[in-house]
């Protein structure tokens, strides 16, 4: 037994290496500085009132009941143009009420942005319409009225959902556009996060597996110039990690396919189509493009960074440790912008948050389908600098005796 | 007419002195051999000369190109053995041969050539088909030497080449070295077999601790010292270095 506890002892020491505990750290320290931001983004959006137009053209005791007690329900009545929903009272509202016939309430509302936080208005907003008919079947069934109708007492009122963007209408309720936009919008970073998590592993382990198995110095001694090393190196790598990601992406599909089948069931497919057209929310030829493109950038930044964090592994136990570094700068967009807009957070965290590369990939999607189109060329400039930035250094390190000679020693330190 | 000129080379890691100014010059088609104890700063210096490390300070030329700025040119001129080396481990001996000679030559026939040079040099036969992860330490070791050989380069470099070669193999690597410098080809090699060195080099430099303490033919170091022969020309020297 004691000769087991010596193994053991000897197993639990080898897995402990700061390699693999630095970036479990790391990671960690991370979540909770996002679960901080989106705390503190969530609470702000919930703590506003969800501010509405109300526009009553019936101006009779039961459109003013209507009014009132959505303000007692806790909405905002305004007249800001700023304000998320628009709220019709028809002419005849209560004389139809009256007549038993369904006045028909109309409610128009704002998409701003597709995040889920931010959106929580939106659900809120969503659920005007219900509230607006439970309103009315009260007043019809205090009123002296006598429904002689069953239906009518629960129904007495037809909503029309219309959603503006960008001054575009669209017959259609905010929800079912949201869900549209959220399941395409969800798809495409996790695709994102894969290809370039793969990327850079790829590139970091190219050079490792070259030091590992003592192949780099024989490398070096060849006739062909360092440039054409490092440009084959990380164009491999690139390739296959494309590659790759369109299988990921091809069973992604199928998988998300059979989500959303089933979700989306009830709903009339082709309606909500029209609606994303009509809004201008779909995506062209010259989006996709535009889409690819910020991807290659990321894919770029990634692999000039993990090679330059490649450059400084030993061995490829220790690839994984070496580019945590990138794997926090990918979490964190990746995590920010599935949840939040980006552009309405406080300055000093924008700012943080837009410093890293990645996040101008994460967002190319959002800024396209929003037509946030200076956001989206700015960020492919930037990324496109660091690109530059991160090949010169990559191929400066690989050109100097520094590859052979630099080691990651805090790793090692302690070991 | 010198191949090879190493002018005051001192190379430092951090603060260590590995090679502490040392000089040479070889002459085209010369054997010439570096020995000295671990740690001395033999292995430092080949690589320096093979470009892979940049010296603290000196001057090196090969054939009048300096490699402070020729660097390119060098390599075209040189090939490295490192003392410890590895080949891709998924590909099969022959593709491996087949990738070198075509990062080397100029020609599809130039590369041709050199792969069948490479094969007879390699030695190993039908095992040039199977994977190098098959291969043993031995095996690996032929195959790279035939690789390092195989374009025929104006510089050979060296490092430990028949270290981990049984007797017999030893033995035909020394003879193809030996003809190919016939030939014209220059060799800068080091290592501890002491036989190897007294049946290969024209001259050798001994190194101790990055200095060269002692330089000249094989006999004329034995008679100068007094030795029956290199190993006692070493052990003396480098004793005398460490009281
Ligand atoms: N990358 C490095 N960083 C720091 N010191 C190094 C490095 N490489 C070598 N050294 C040191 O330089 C000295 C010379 O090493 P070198 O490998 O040249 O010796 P050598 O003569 O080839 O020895 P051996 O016969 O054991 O192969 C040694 O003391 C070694 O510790
Ligand atoms: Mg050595």
């Amino acid at each position: 037994m004691s000769k087991f506890w010596v193994l053991l002892k000897k197993e639990v020491k080898e897995l402990l290496t700061p390699q693999m505990i630095v970036p479990f750290i790391a990671m960690v320290v991370v979540f909770m500085l996002m679960g901080n931001i989106i705390g503190n983004e969530t609470e702000k959006q919930t703590s506003q009132k969800v501010q509405i137009v109300f526009t009553d053209n019936d101006k009779t005791p039961s459109s003013n009941t209507i009014k009132q007690s959505m303000e007692a329900a806790g909405y905002e009545i305004t007249t800001k143009s700023s304000a998320q929903s628009h709220v019709v009272i028809p002419q005849n509202f209560e004389s139809d009420l009256k007549a038993q016939k369904q006045p028909t309430i109309e409610i128009i509302t704002k998409l701003d942005n597709l995040s889920i936080v931010n959106n929580v208005n939106t659900q809120r907003t969503a659920q005007i319409g219900t509230l607006i008919n439970e309103l009315t079947a009260n007043i019809v069934l205090q009123s002296k009225l006598k429904p002689n109708d069953i239906a009518f007492s629960k129904q007495p009122v037809k909503i029309s959902d219309t959603v503006k963007f960008n001054n575009k209408m669209a017959q259609i309720t905010v929800g079912e556009i949201f869900g549209y936009l959220l399941s395409q919008s969800t798809v495409v970073p996790i695709v994102l996060f894969l290809v370039i998590t793969l990327a850079s592993q790829l590139v970091a382990t190219a050079i490792a597996s070259e030091k590992e198995n003592k192949t780099l110095e024989t490398l070096l001694s060849i006739p062909i110039s360092r440039k054409s090393i490092v440009a084959a190196k990380l164009m491999a790598s690139g390739v296959v990690s494309f590659f790759i990601s369109i299988l990921y992406l091809y069973g992604m599909k199928s998988y998300m396919g059979g989500l959303t089948s089933t979700a989306t069931q009830s709903l009339d497919q082709s309606k909500v189509q029209e609606a994303i057209q009509q809004l201008g929310l779909n995506m062209g030829a010259t989006d996709y493009a535009l889409l690819g493109l910020s991807l290659f950038l990321g894919i770029m930044v990634a692999l000039s960074f993990a090679f330059i964090l490649g450059t400084f592994v030993e061995d490829i136990k220790s690839v994984q440790g070496a580019i945590t570094p990138l794997m926090v700068m990918l979490l964190i967009p990746y995590v920010l912008t599935l949840l939040l807009d980006i552009s309405t957070l406080a300055l000093p965290v924008k700012m943080l948050v837009y410093a890293i590369p990645f996040t101008h990939t994460f967002t190319a999607m959002n800024n396209i389908t929003l037509g946030r189109f200076p956001e989206l060329y700015a960020g492919m400039a930037y990324m496109l600098v660091i690109v530059i930035v991160g090949i010169i250094v990559a191929s400066k390190l690989f050109s100097s005796e520094k590859i052979f000679t630099f080691k990651l020693n805090f790793f090692k330190k302690s070991a | 007419m010198n191949l090879l000129t190493v002018t005051d080379l001192t190379k430092k890691y951090k603060d260590f002195k590995a090679v502490n100014s040392i000089s040479f010059s070889i002459p085209k088609g010369e054997i010439f051999a570096l020995i000295g104890p671990n740690g001395a700063g033999k292995s430092t210096t080949l690589k320096i000369i093979a470009t892979i490390l940049q010296p603290t300070s000196g001057k090196i030329t090969l054939e009048n190109k300096d490699f402070k700025n020729m660097r390119d040119d060098v390599r075209k001129m040189i090939t490295y053995l490192p003392e410890e080396a590895g080949a891709y481990k998924n590909m099969k001996g022959i593709d491996y041969l087949n990738f070198m000679a075509q990062l080397y030559s100029t020609s599809k026939a130039e590369a041709t050539e050199a792969i069948k040079f490479a094969r007879e040099l390699s030695d190993l036969g039908n095992k040039l088909r199977d994977k190098i992860s098959t291969y043993s330490k031995g095996m690996t070791r032929k195959l790279l030497l035939a690789r390092a050989l195989m374009s025929k380069p104006k510089l050979a470099i060296l490092d430990e080449p028949t270290s981990g070669l049984d007797v017999i193999n030893a033995l035909h690597i020394r003879r193809t070295i030996k003809q190919m410098s016939k030939l014209g080809m220059t060799v800068l090699l080091s290592s501890h077999n002491m036989l190897e060195i007294e049946f290969l080099s024209d001259r050798v430099a001994i190194i101790d601790k990055g200095e060269i303490i002692e330089i000249g033919e094989p006999n004329e170091l034995m008679k100068k010292h007094n030795a029956k022969n290199l190993e006692e020309v070493f052990s003396n020297l480098t004793q005398k270095q460490n009281e």
